[in-house]
């Protein structure tokens, strides 16, 4: 497991070092953030490895056989974000703390507000999720 | 995930948040009075206190319009083109869809522990999403503020063409701070799953599952089953999902966890009246200009 960075007492929002949006390409997952993708980051300060997504992800965990990877590596995705990113311009829900593992798009959740918009700490991206760090388990576009 | 971990640490006192070991425990809180069990048979009976400071399917749909009417008009002033939002395809799932699993009878004899619409919504949306025309690398600069500040010989808005529609939509309102309610109901979750009457109710609709003939753990281990991990649910899928759903009302599972999040919520906005009264007021404010906004512009 790479090392996390981040430590702090709520969640961090902020663009402090967000990777570029490459306006080169649309939408397949590739490890770089396009617009209209949410992505989430292996660690914080947007960090470590990319998972690019355009749709919902109901649940991280599936399919079990081939649950979804940082691109490019076999590192899972689920319950390992540290950082995330909304490409799009709608709002994103991110699971947190599912209390059923079973269940698609279960449990509490933030809001990620869409692409560089924000509220108070409220954002379009989270540099560091802190307590919820290694909690990410799916998301959906509102 | 948390209920796993009641199982894997051996007891409700070990009980943590995800993203921790089984040797760490959370702050130790008094676990609050509770009222009356509430009956929970489907999404939109889970109500919350806090919900009220959150922003609700409404105000989403409100916020992203008007956000791409205003941040679009300005994109316009500076001979660019950003792309339309269009709404996200199907109904807006409720505000606590899934929060405590399935709870719906009616739903889980159609689709198990699938979640269809999501599914079918998720397919659609990566379709859309491919059929998008890309803005250019400026359009993007303007759009966050995140380039030059001018742009062909006009000054760009701080926080770009984006932050220009928010602060817009902000007129008005108080300063204030939603991220605070956004964080206690993540806190006030945690505390919930770590109730101990959340657990006995758990302990109840197992005893509930064994009488039906189903010897799970939790309903996390229901749910995650491999066998269900299939393109469309099963006839057994759909057996177990309901007798699930029936044990959870039976057990008064949902009702439970309704009640105790209710009273951790209600402390935790206590000690925030005034950030609380705030936020309220910017969400309805936002709103109340986001509806302004669509109504006279789009």
């Amino acid at each position: 497991m790479i090392r996390k960075t981040g430590a702090a007492l709520a969640i961090a929002a902020g663009v402090l070092g967000a990777v570029a949006l490459s306006t080169s390409a649309f939408a397949a997952p590739n490890g770089v953030a396009n617009l209209g993708e949410f992505v989430v980051f292996e660690d914080a300060n947007y960090l470590g490895g990319v998972y690019d997504t355009t749709g919902d992800v109901t649940n991280y965990t599936l399919p079990l056989t081939a649950p979804p990877t940082y691109f490019g590596t076999t590192r899972t995705v689920n319950d390992s974000g540290s950082s995330v990113a909304n490409y799009s311009s709608s709002f994103v829900r991110a699971y947190v703390n599912a209390i059923d593992t079973g269940i698609a798009n279960g449990g509490a959740y933030i809001n990620v507000y869409p692409y560089q918009t924000s509220s108070g700490s409220q954002s379009w991206a989270y540099y560091n999720l802190s307590s919820f760090d290694n909690a990410i388990s799916s998301h959906d576009f509102q | 995930m948390i209920i796993k971990k009641i199982l894997a640490c051996g007891g409700i006192a070990m009980v943590i948040s995800t993203a921790s070991a089984c040797t760490a425990s959370p702050a130790p809180t008094s676990e609050p009075p509770i009222g009356a069990i509430p009956v929970v048979r489907s999404d939109s009976d889970i109500v919350l206190p806090i919900d009220a400071y959150r922003l609700s399917a409404d105000k989403i749909r409100a916020f992203t319009v008007a956000v791409d009417i205003l941040g679009r008009a300005c994109m316009n002033r500076f001979g660019l083109y950003w792309p339309p939002n269009s709404p996200t395809p199907g109904p807006p799932a409720a505000q606590n869809a899934r929060r405590y699993s399935i709870t719906d009878p009616d739903k889980a004899k159609i689709e198990g522990y699938h979640h269809l619409d999501a599914e079918k919504r998720g397919k659609d949306i990566a379709a859309r999403q491919a059929k998008q025309k890309q803005p250019t690398s400026d359009a993007v600069n303007v759009w966050g503020g995140t380039g030059e500040q001018t742009f062909g010989g006009q000054p760009v808005p701080a926080g770009g063409c984006a932050g220009e529609a928010t602060r817009q939509l902000d007129k008005g309102a108080p300063k204030a701070d939603p991220g605070i309610a956004e964080r206690l109901q993540l806190d006030t979750y945690q505390q919930m799953a770590h109730d101990s009457r959340v657990a006995h109710a758990v302990g109840e609709w197992r005893k509930c599952m064994t009488a039906a003939g189903f010897d799970y753990p939790d309903p996390s281990a229901a749910g995650a089953d491999r066998r269900w991990q299939t393109a469309q649910p099963s006839k057994a899928e759909i057996t177990v999902a309901t007798a699930d759903a029936a044990c959870k009302t039976q057990a008064k599972v949902a009702g439970t966890m309704l009640a105790v999040e209710t009273a951790y919520q209600q402390r935790a906005m206590a000690k925030h009246p005034t950030e609380m009264a705030a936020i309220k007021q910017l969400l309805e404010t936002q709103f109340a200009n986001a509806t302004q906004v669509a109504a006279t512009r789009g």
